[in-house]
């Protein structure tokens, strides 16, 4: 038991390195070295702060939309709140258009503390990084998974499958497309190339969960040689839904064998 | 306590419980990065609580609870009232489904994956119990509850990871 849970562990987790320990070390003793000059902090502190109390109220205020790039959470009115939450509202949609298979969602308004009103230009760049951090581990787990995935196969009725591995919230999910695919020899090159791809359907091949495919299209390039499909649909497990788009592609060689 | 004592404390944890304490952390959070920064946090944390520690629970335990807290808070930050992001291992909307689904998984699945994809709760006892080896009492004093709370969780974490008879059965076990 113990064996088979530290197999999952990735290899640079398993062990804290000696640097790790030298750089734990080193923060250590930072951490104490800054208790020297503490005193004279917090004299500065309150220095600035006593010199704020009495200049502040003969100084105009700023106004607030000045501190709109600030990542700093900002003190707004209801109707400003209102404003923001359709701003966050609409950021949210626009990133789960990309249907990456990630399922985002504003909490509702009344969540939030008067700490968390941040501007929508930095709710927006923590929502692209989120997406962007569950993208770079999508790419992580399925390239861990690459070598599982065998070439193209056509079968003697005329269809490929091949398979892909698709990536959901700490799960990685194992799904079949299947497709039709015409080929047809070019006087010019000198060799096969495609001609036409349909009837492209996908299916799940490891359980739990559903797949359900909502659309499909084909694009052909490289002068025939290559199709690429992007496929949209829905993973479903246990009353959870992930939209889910991907993209897969088939090449077609001199002889016309699909890969 | 001395700076000298302080520091050999913090040497000792550092050889003795590093490479399991971010093992750990990596359950949790999942991510290289963020564990490698966790476990900075970690050790400075307990480097500068070393004062305070009083020795009611033994130095690997205290190391553990400060890395469950830790991890929650990271668990636990911006995004969660920002931002709800639907995550697997996190949702317990209806745990009859979610049991059944678990328990009709194929036999050969890895067990590791499927403790890895319980949700937290259990996926924290199951670790601690079966890979640190801490016992019942000390679980629950790392992840702050009562024993038979950590009970409950192992016996079902057991059961939605379909771990076999022998690994589970008995309340013998809880004795360690």
């Amino acid at each position: 038991m113990k064996d088979e849970l530290e197999k999952s562990i990735p290899v640079n987790v398993v062990k804290l390195s000696e640097k790790e320990k030298s750089l734990i070390r080193y923060r250590v003793s930072q951490s104490q070295t800054s208790k020297i000059y503490i005193k004279p902090i917090i004299v500065l502190v309150l220095f600035m702060l006593i010199a704020t109390i009495v200049v502040l109220p003969n100084t105009k205020l700023m106004d607030t939309a000045d501190n709109s790039s600030s990542q700093i959470a900002i003190s707004l009115t209801e109707r400003q709140k209102q404003q923001y939450y359709k701003e966050y509202v609409r950021i949210v949609d626009k990133a789960m258009e990309q249907k990456v298979g990630i399922g985002l969602s504003v909490p509702p308004i009344e969540e939030f503390k008067e700490s968390d009103w941040i501007p929508p230009e930095a709710y927006e760049k923590m929502i692209q990084e989120h997406v962007d951090e569950f993208l770079a581990t999508e790419r992580k787990k399925i390239a861990a998974m690459s070598s599982d995935l065998k070439p193209a196969v056509t079968t003697m009725e005329g269809q490929t499958k091949k398979a892909v591995y698709l990536y959901f919230p700490d799960i990685l999910k194992r799904v079949e497309v299947t497709a039709n695919f015409d080929t047809q020899y070019s006087k010019k090159l000198d060799r096969q190339l495609f001609v036409a791809a349909d009837n492209v359907s996908s299916k799940l091949v490891s359980s739990p969960g559903t797949w359900e495919q909502t659309s499909y299209e084909v694009f052909l390039g490289n002068d025939g040689q290559q199709y690429t499909i992007r496929i949209e649909g829905i993973f479903t497990l246990n009353n959870l839904s992930f939209d889910k788009a991907f993209t897969i592609q088939y090449i077609c060689d001199e002889f016309g064998n699909i890969r | 306590m001395t700076i000298d004592e302080k520091e050999r404390y913090l040497n000792e944890a550092l050889d003795q419980h590093g490479d399991y304490l971010k093992r750990i952390i990596y359950t949790y959070v999942k991510d290289i990065q963020k564990t490698e920064d966790i476990i900075q946090e970690v050790f400075i944390k307990f480097y500068k609580n070393l004062d305070r520690f009083e020795g009611r629970s033994s130095i690997k335990t205290y190391l553990y609870r400060i890395t469950v807290n830790e991890c929650k808070n990271y668990l636990k930050s911006w995004h969660y009232r920002k931002l709800e992001v639907t995550e697997y291992v996190n949702v317990w909307k209806n745990r009859t489904s979610l049991e059944e689904e678990y328990i009709q998984r194929e036999q050969n699945q890895n067990i590791a994956e499927l403790v890895n994809s319980l949700p937290v709760k259990y996926r924290e006892v199951l670790w601690l119990y079966y890979y640190v080896e801490l016992s019942v009492s000390e679980i629950a004093v790392v992840i702050n509850c009562t024993t038979n709370t950590v009970k409950t969780r192992l016996s079902r974490g057991r059961k939605l990871a379909k771990l076999s008879i022998e690994e589970s059965v008995g309340e013998y076990e809880f004795e360690r």
